[in-house]
């Protein structure tokens, strides 16, 4: 069934872009006229992309519809082709009520790479935070041609999502970087994107290798525990999506045998003049049931694989969370056994200054230039300064784990509730789809009943009745 | 002008057969009188030297109901016999009464099998499948009107001993061996019976459409048989993951457990819809008899054409011969039949021609006699399978809206425990 729209469903607008660059001198008030001529020389895609715009966002709110103080939606892809490259930009519309906000309305245009860089600006600026999932630059490309409808809308999706969860979240909403995302105009934009990352976010790696045996012990015993069921949670999603793939496989086989069915019975009608109505009756119904089955099969990957991945992904980000927050804890460990460790030395040093006076063989050592004693004394020295350095250090990062586990710990319960509710629906539309198939070819066998059971008067005698007998209830 | 004779008859069987058909509705066939049923299966082994042959027995019991009748059946009666027993007396009876459709055994070797389909002949489940098959057949020949009352079929029913021999006996392998090969040999006819072959091509499509929908149908429910157990699958994940979750698990749990169910529950509709596939099998094999039937016509009326064509030909013969025309031959060696020979000559000619035309009236006969009885038999036929085509689509309707409701009833169950979920 090949679709025109799929082919080349966006207007290229190689316009666009270069009017964005050039007006940020401009005064417009109103930013929505920026974007007029992009709005109105691209062909706004099929129905199906504007519906969209009012994606299911609704539910991620525990208070309804209108009362979050800052709602944000992405919809309306566009194709931009550039001298150097072609790439999708989304529309970012954000309503708010908030006071850091300068005014209540804000759209802009943001193109994957620029979700990227933001979800990695809310890393590092919380680190011990669980930040929602982005979807993989590939994940859906093994099915999907990157510039199909199909890609384009699942990915925006998703994109929806991500921004939604952000904006849902009590403190990730308020980052800043999250603003200039929502509000920036193109130029502005750029300069935040191009700025240099923070060094922080890269600390977490080089800890690891050293932390292997720290990792073993005193990792908490509460977050080990949610570790383990998260990882065992994501085995059994990965699980229910493999065993859909395969029913989906199985599924088209069988919507192409029963495309074979029906013409049999048409084609066979016109050689039965009496039974041809039966067979009709039994063309259409077979019919019918296609269509059934045909919009299961549809339905199938947005309904069910996308949510599916979607949840593997966040499943990844709590893991991601869990390991900051290992991180951070693991650097608390390091200062502690370090600061244990010169407490230790100089407690030697001491204990040999009394034992040793200030000559002879001892840990102070001797060099050319300075006595035994001489040594021992810069070294004490050297620790005098270094052990109040490190207990201010432990107790500062004592707090800081204290603080991750506090907001890791708000967020997995969060995410807890989320989760309950998201796999839930899930399922639910699982079941329905199937429900929904069901009665579509209940009703049509139904109605062909009643053409196939007309009373044959011409008949003899038949040991079919017979036959009927055989056949078990 | 001979072939206008029998042009003209035709008109007058097609009434005949419309009166006989009325007529028919209420022939007698042995059925209204007695009761027959292959009830059971056994495996045998021949006694042979060293190799051991397995076969299988069928039990066949009969038992006449109505009291007034006939005395010379058995009352009761119940005997074995083996699937090659039926295949003689098959055989028989096609080569005894050609202008009949003679009902068809039940597959020798299992076509359009899929997955879970036995095709081993000593596979219980083919057993059993066979058993009710044979008994189908028994029943078809007992409800025939004229197939009913044969002797051998009789015999076959209730004389324990000896009825190879006395089946022998009738001669009929000689001829069923000649006529088979007769019917190997595609035919060219002069002026082929539109009637028959109109039903030869029936015959044909039907055997097209059903063998398409069965290899079809086949196909279909091996993928609904792969869809539904695969859900076992996702009952069992779900059931793993139900013992991890504290608020999920009780809905997780009973979801996975109509999962289950949903698996489970394929097996017996399935079973139930290969009845209907064998009976759509059936009248696959009656598309064949059909076109059988039609075939034996055609090679009496090529026996028909042939006859006339020879007595064209010796009267042309005898037409030369009288006006003196010799042949080549004697034309050459200059010899001339004198008035003498010449009267020989058109005297055996005469005679010749004679038998011929004696020849063709009997070949008329038989085809005219075949011609009406196979048509009256092909009407109560096409009857018959109009009623038997339109059950078995009907059982198979049903068969189908008892699965949907089974399905919906199963799902909705699963978005309840679902929904249940806090």
């Amino acid at each position: 069934m090949a679709d025109p729209e799929e082919a080349a469903v966006l207007e290229v607008s190689s316009e666009c872009k270069s009017t964005l660059l050039k007006k940020e001198d401009s005064k417009d008030t109103d930013i929505m006229s920026n974007y007029s001529t992009s709005l109105e020389g691209s062909v706004v895609a099929s129905p199906s992309i504007e519906s969209f715009s009012t994606l299911p966002d609704q539910e991620m709110s525990e208070f309804g519809l209108d009362t979050r103080d800052l709602q944000v939606k992405v919809d309306n892809p566009q194709k931009h082709l550039d001298t150097l490259e072609t790439y999708i930009t989304f529309r970012i519309t954000t309503r708010t009520s908030r006071a850091e906000f300068d005014e209540t309305e804000y759209v802009v245009r943001r193109r994957y790479n620029d979700f990227i860089w933001l979800r990695q600006k809310l890393v590092e600026a919380f680190p011990t935070h669980l930040i929602p999932p982005l979807p993989g630059k590939h994940t859906l490309i093994a099915q999907l041609d990157r510039y199909s409808k199909e890609f384009i809308v699942a990915r925006m999706a998703l994109l929806h999502r991500f921004l939604n969860r952000v904006a849902n979240h009590p403190v990730l909403s308020c980052n800043q970087s999250m603003k200039v995302f929502l509000t920036a105009k193109p130029s502005e934009f750029l300069i935040h994107r191009k700025s240099r990352q923070g060094f922080l976010g890269r600390m977490s790696t080089s800890f690891h290798n050293l932390a292997a045996v720290y990792m073993m012990r005193q990792r908490t015993q509460e977050f080990e525990q949610v570790r383990e069921y998260v990882t065992s949670l994501g085995e059994k999603l990965n699980s229910v999506d493999r065993i859909s793939q395969r029913i989906h496989k199985e599924r088209q086989d069988y919507l192409s045998e029963l495309n074979q069915m029906h013409p049999i019975f048409t084609l066979w009608s016109a050689s039965e003049p009496e039974l041809s109505p039966v067979l009709l009756a039994m063309a259409a119904a077979i019919e019918h049931n296609t269509q059934a089955q045909q919009h299961v099969l549809v339905t199938f990957t947005p309904n069910i694989v996308q949510p599916l991945k979607e949840y593997l992904l966040y499943i990844e980000a709590v893991k991601e969370a869990l390991t900051r927050r290992d991180s951070v804890q693991i650097e608390y460990e390091l200062t502690v056994e370090e600061l244990k460790k010169k407490r230790a030395e100089k407690d030697l040093l001491l204990a040999e200054e009394q034992t040793s006076g200030s000559g002879g063989f001892s840990l102070g050592g001797a060099s050319l230039w300075k006595s035994a004693g001489e040594v021992r004394d810069d070294k004490l020295q050297k620790l005098a300064q270094a052990i109040p350095h490190l207990v201010k250090q432990v107790e500062e990062h004592q707090d800081k784990v204290e603080c991750a586990n506090e907001n890791l710990r708000a967020d997995l319960d969060r995410w807890q509730y989320e989760k309950k509710d998201e796999l839930k629906k899930l399922f639910v539309s699982l079941a329905n789809q199937q429900i929904k198939y069901y009665e579509q070819c209940l009703a049509a066998w139904e109605e062909v009943l009643p053409d196939m059971k007309v009373v044959d008067t011409t008949s003899s005698y038949s040991p079919s009745n017979k036959l009927q007998l055989q056949v078990p209830s | 002008m001979m072939e206008d004779n029998t042009r003209a008859e035709s008109f007058e069987e097609k009434e005949n057969a419309n009166t006989k058909m009325q007529a028919l509705k209420k022939e007698e066939c042995i059925l209204d009188h007695m009761e027959i049923c292959v009830t059971e299966a056994e495996k045998r082994e021949t006694g042979a030297l060293n190799i051991r042959d397995f076969y299988t027995v069928y039990l066949i019991e009969t038992k006449v109901t109505d009291l007034d009748w006939n005395g010379t059946l058995n009352k009761l009666s119940s005997l074995w016999r083996r699937y090659s027993e039926f295949e003689l007396l098959r055989t028989y009876l096609e080569v005894t009464y050609p202008y009949i459709v003679v009902p068809p055994l039940p597959e020798k070797k299992v076509i359009y099998a899929w997955q879970k389909i036995a095709s081993d002949t000593f596979d219980p489940d083919f057993v059993d499948r066979r058993r009710a098959g044979l008994e189908n057949f028994l029943l078809r020949v007992a409800s025939h009107p004229i197939l009913s009352f044969d002797q051998q079929f009789i015999g076959f029913l209730q004389q324990e001993e000896g009825w190879g021999e006395s089946i022998k006996d009738t001669g009929y392998l000689q001829l069923a061996e000649s006529k088979l090969k007769a019917l190997s040999v595609s035919v060219r006819l002069k002026q082929p019976d539109k009637r028959f072959e109109a039903i030869k091509n029936y015959g044909n499509e039907l055997q097209n459409n059903l063998g398409n929908l069965l290899r079809v149908r086949a196909r279909l429910v091996e993928r609904l048989y792969g869809i539904h157990k695969l859900h076992a699958n996702y009952g069992r994940v779900f059931s793993e993951w139900s013992a991890k979750e504290k608020e999920m698990g009780d809905g997780l749990q009973r979801a996975g457990h109509y999962l289950d169910s949903l698996a489970a529950g394929i097996d017996m509709p399935l079973e139930e819809e290969e009845l209907y596939a064998d009976q759509l099998k059936e009248y696959l094999f009656f598309a064949g008899a059909l076109q059988a039937v039609c075939r034996r016509q055609e090679m009496l009326q090529l026996q028909l054409e042939k006859a006339e064509a020879q007595v064209l030909t010796r009267t042309i013969e005898k037409d030369n011969v009288q006006k003196g025309k010799s042949g080549l031959m004697s034309r050459l060696f200059g010899s001339v039949d004198t008035e003498e020979v010449r009267e020989l000559k058109v005297n055996l000619l005469d005679q010749r021609i004679q038998e011929g035309k004696d020849g063709i009236h009997s070949a008329q006969e038989e085809l005219s006699e075949f011609s009406k009885q196979a048509l009256i038999d092909i009407e109560r036929f096409q009857q018959q399978k109009i009623s038997d085509l339109r059950e078995t689509l009907t059982g198979y309707v049903i068969l189908q809206i008892k699965m949907c409701r089974k399905g919906l009833q199963t799902w909705t169950h699963i978005r309840d425990c679902l929904e249940a979920i806090p």
